[in-house]
């Protein structure tokens, strides 16, 4: 004779919860099993976990707390922290995107993926960013929701919305990449038409055109010539336009999985150039060169530290 | 109003309330899982120093999820440094007002048993049975802590159910 338990992968859980029948419970408590399960439950009625001081516990992290401001804009003071902190706000995003129902899509540092959707448009999400979706619905309303970057290619039919914390992208059967990270939303479209709707500005654009949103406002605008597919997808580059050099470390941060500290403030320089996705080395290499920085990295921590301007 | 309650948590009466009743849990939960009370203390301050630096961007309602990741990342960095230490759960013990006629004042030769056995227990499957048991929170607190499903709990549940029985049974 096989028990109940053995069948089945919960019938335990299920009995404990008090969730059996009254007839299955009954059984299963007058069996072997049942008996002895029944002695061990209310042995562990006896168990308590060691005393916790709340009080005590709050007094001592307030002492902490003081060395700490919170939400500091300047990055400097604090770079590891801060660098943690980037780190865990990114982990609870995803368990605030992994609730049911949503199909959620994730890319770790240095990752990429692709994904075909249930229209079979594709989507190739780029490092540390995740995609959010309702299958259930999808197909009455494509909806999605983006942290991070990703190129779309979308098939024809309904509208086709891709949302960021910084605006709205519609678009009908088109190619197009959307970069939205932290303050900034950046899109470029490669073919057909893409509407952009943010808090202050809603902007039209065309094959070839891009734009580049921080904070809602419209900060720049260009025309990219005979681009079928973004830099990072067909040539393993990431490029980078006049953005301000905090977002330069983020990117590397983003494709390499790398920590980053700084002896010296660099938020009121800009970055404008491209680097290799396979070479971290490379990498910093050129993004320090560009502002005369010296730099160290230790490629077993993966820990790059930035010492300060070089003399010369 | 979005911006209004993202505030919230840098707000220092809500901030210390959210400690006191997140703190003991928390606590509590990494100590079933890691079997380090020293260490599961640390990391509750350690992820609620996180949280006052993300306090504008975790609302309170987030406020406990965000704490048990990070806490258990952090907990998980730490103990990559340390594998060998032996770790032990001190239980303490809880007169029960059920059942045993005479007044208990120890744990029995018994209920050692089930402690050990108990602590043999793989993480997941403990850090499971000792929520439900001695917190008395139900599968699906438990599962929303976790970030798993309450099938994978009652799973861990059943697993560990029947673990313990053939461990006890063997020893008597």
């Amino acid at each position: 004779m096989s028990s109940n338990s053995e069948n089945s992968e919960d019938f335990l859980a299920k009995w404990l919860a008090n969730e059996l029948t009254p007839a299955e419970k009954e059984n299963f408590e007058s069996s072997e099993e049942g008996k002895d399960l029944l002695k061990i439950i209310s042995s562990t009625d006896k168990m308590a976990f060691p005393a916790y001081n709340v009080e005590l516990e709050l007094q001592r992290l307030q002492e902490k707390k003081k060395t700490i401001a919170p939400n500091t804009k300047t990055i400097h003071p604090i770079w590891k922290l801060a660098v943690a902190a980037v780190l865990v706000v990114g982990i609870s995003l995803v368990y605030f995107l992994t609730k049911p129902s949503y199909k959620v899509y994730k890319t770790q540092f240095g990752e990429t993926k692709a994904i075909t959707l249930p229209d079979n448009s594709t989507v190739t999400l780029n490092v540390n960013s995740v995609l959010k979706f309702d299958p259930h619905t999808f197909s009455e309303n494509r909806k999605l929701t983006l942290e991070g970057e990703a190129f779309f290619e979308v098939t024809k039919g309904v509208n086709f919305e891709v949302n960021t914390c910084q605006g709205q992208v519609v678009v009908l059967g088109t190619s197009f990449n959307v970069n939205q990270r932290a303050e900034y939303l950046n899109v470029q479209v490669h073919s057909g038409v893409v509407k952009v709707l943010t808090k202050g500005a809603n902007s039209t654009l065309q094959k070839g055109d891009g734009l580049r949103v921080e904070d809602g406002q419209l900060i720049d605008q260009w025309q990219i010539q005979d681009q079928e597919r973004p830099l990072w997808l067909s040539q393993n580059i990431t490029e980078l336009n006049n953005v301000p050099f905090s977002e330069a470390l983020d990117a590397l941060r983003n494709s390499f999985g790398i920590s980053i500290s700084s002896n010296i403030s660099l938020t009121s320089e800009r970055f404008t150039g491209s680097y290799p996705n396979d070479n971290v080395e490379i990498a910093i290499q050129i993004v320090m060169s560009t502002k005369g920085l010296e730099y160290s990295y230790n490629a077993n921590s993966k820990e790059l530290n930035i010492i300060g301007i070089e003399q010369n | 109003m979005e911006i209004k309650q993202a505030t919230d948590s840098c707000n220092e009466n809500i901030y210390n309330s959210l400690f006191r009743s997140i703190a003991p849990l928390l606590r509590n939960f990494l100590y079933a899982k890691y079997r380090d009370i020293d260490k599961s203390n640390d990391m509750v301050q350690e992820a609620f120093l996180i949280l006052w630096q993300k306090c504008a961007q975790v609302l309170p309602s987030m406020a406990k999820a965000f704490v048990f990741k990070v806490a258990q990342n952090q907990m998980l960095k730490s103990l990559e440094k340390e594998r060998t230490k032996e770790k032990h759960i001190h239980f303490l013990f809880k007169p029960s007002h059920s059942e045993t006629p005479e007044f208990e004042m120890e744990f029995s030769e018994f209920d050692l048993k089930v402690q050990q056995a108990i602590e043999g227990l793989p993480d997941g499957q403990r850090e499971v049975f000792l929520m439900n048991r001695i917190e008395k929170m139900t599968y699906s607190e438990i599962a929303e802590a976790l970030d798993v499903s309450v099938k994978a709990v009652e799973k861990r549940m059943h697993k560990a159910l029947l673990k313990l029985r053939i461990q006890i049974n063997e020893k008597i």
